[in-house]
């Protein structure tokens, strides 16, 4: 690759096309007029049109070409046409000003969408941490409830246990009275008996006196039986409560089993999102990252600023430098590794690993 | 309840670690530089930690270490930041920082960190 300064400038290159053009049209007269009978003078008339015609033609078709070019470059463009100063290798000399206006606009389009991202990412992370928020509150109220419960469980459970003992208790009680009854019944079935006895042998004048010895001993066998049929509902009645006490035992061993288990997911739920929280400063990273490249657009545009005003045609030093400049400006004002590592990447650097720790402490 | 006062020029960053440290049972105060957040200091807050971005507009995270060891010599103070140059690293160290941690990091491992610096929180 030649350096600018080792070219040819544009003047002496044309110049030199020029001559070699009219060289060949001329040479091709010559030869045409070469014939005989020809007088010497048309010969070198001849020759002089076709070198001028050639030359011409030359001109014509570098025109052309360099405008079918621009226009396929830029097809909406009113193009005005290459400059004729400041030759370049592809022989269409520096971009004009209005293509680099062109494409300072472009940039201008992709500062403002880098803008947008970060305003989108900024605006995603805020809502995301709102969301987190809240799951956290929820998580936070439905823990509190759920820690009064095995309280209230227990209170439950204790309360639900006096009432059943005293209720079995109270069935305890009875117990003795139903049994008396049945003595009393039975005493009551042998005064009846004895009473029948003596009925019968007191003969006919006994006889109305055995009957109610009868009715008595009905009576008292109809007691023994309601006492007998009592208790077995009371036996009942106790097996039920205690049943009911085993049962209400297990509910609350139930709730209090689920409440450990949701206590549990309330702390798995907090662990996600202190989690997702620290996840969240991937929006801070891509906002530094990003408000680096609009700084890089920037400069860019700035480069090419300082190239439509056409500084560089006396010299093209001060840009180069400038944009030499810009990038190591650039590169010291990275905040990241990766930044670092992806421009030395570009320049084909080597990129010196920072190997500390993501933690330190001093 | 221990106090910590975030310093950072991100609203996002802000809100995360207002909630992080809110969770693991710390008050926060918040600055978004560290011209605001010397003025709180000035103004009476008294933080028990101090955790702040590098990075930042008006006043960056070097000068707030700077000029916060003038009024609080024994505070804790956590760069935590996108930033990797082992330079500054060692300039923040230089200048009284207590550590150096590079975003992100996640909630636990922050909160862990700073347990680690603030015995009894």
């Amino acid at each position: 690759m030649k350096s600018a300064s080792t070219e040819r400038p544009r003047p002496v290159r044309a110049t030199l096309a020029a001559i070699v053009a009219f060289t060949f049209g001329a040479i091709g007269g010559l030869l045409i007029g070469l014939r005989p009978g020809w007088h010497p003078q048309h010969t070198y008339s001849l020759a002089l049109l076709t070198g001028v015609l050639t030359l011409a033609s030359a001109a014509l078709y570098h025109a052309i070409m360099a405008r079918a070019l621009l226009r396929a470059s830029f097809p909406d463009a009113d193009c005005p046409g290459p400059p004729s100063q400041n030759s370049n290798k592809s022989g269409l000399g520096p971009p004009p000003a209005f293509f680099l206006s062109r494409l300072q606009q472009y940039l201008a389009v992709f500062n403002r969408h880098c803008g947008t991202v970060i305003e989108t990412t900024e605006q995603a992370a805020t809502d995301l941490v709102s969301a987190l928020e809240q799951i956290k509150n929820l998580t936070d109220r439905l823990r509190s409830n759920v820690s009064h419960s095995p309280l209230r469980a227990g209170q439950f459970r204790q309360e639900s246990d006096a009432h059943i003992q005293t209720h079995l208790e109270s069935t305890k009680r009875i117990d003795p009275l139903l049994g008396k009854i049945s003595e009393i019944a039975r005493q009551t079935n042998l005064i009846a008996i004895n009473a029948a006895i003596e009925a019968a042998r007191a003969g006919k004048a006994g006889l109305g006196f055995g009957v109610v010895a009868d009715e008595v001993r009905r009576l008292a066998a109809k007691t023994r039986e309601a006492a007998e049929d009592v208790e077995g509902e009371l036996r009942r009645v106790a097996a039920n409560a205690s049943a009911l006490q085993g049962k209400l035992a297990a509910l609350v061993s139930y709730l209090d089993d689920v409440s450990e288990q949701i206590v549990s997911a309330a702390a798995k739920v907090e662990e996600a999102v202190l989690d997702v929280l620290g996840k969240v400063q991937f929006q801070d990273i891509v906002r530094q990252q990003l408000e680096k490249v609009q700084k890089g657009l920037d400069l860019i545009a700035e480069e090419m600023g300082t190239l439509a005003g056409g500084n560089q045609a006396s010299s093209p030093a001060p840009a180069c430098v400038s944009a030499r400049s810009n990038l190591d400006n650039l590169y010291h004002e990275y905040t990241t590794h990766r930044q670092r590592a992806v421009h030395d990447e570009v320049f084909g650097r080597e990129n010196r690993e920072d190997s500390r720790p993501k933690v330190e402490l001093f | 309840m221990k106090t910590v006062l975030v310093v950072d020029d991100s609203t996002v960053m802000l809100m995360s670690l207002r909630q992080t440290l809110e969770m693991a049972g710390f008050r926060v105060e918040t600055a978004g530089d560290g011209q605001a957040a010397l003025k709180r200091i000035q103004s009476g807050v008294k933080p028990d930690l101090i955790l702040t971005d590098i990075n930042m507009p008006i006043m960056n995270g070097l000068e707030f270490i700077k000029n916060v060891r003038l009024i609080l010599r024994f505070t804790p103070i956590l760069a935590l930041t996108t930033e990797s140059q082992a330079a500054k690293r060692d300039e923040a160290k230089r200048l009284g920082a207590t550590g150096w941690l590079v975003k992100p990091v996640g909630g636990a491992d922050l909160i862990k960190v700073i347990k680690q610096v603030l015995p009894g929180a």
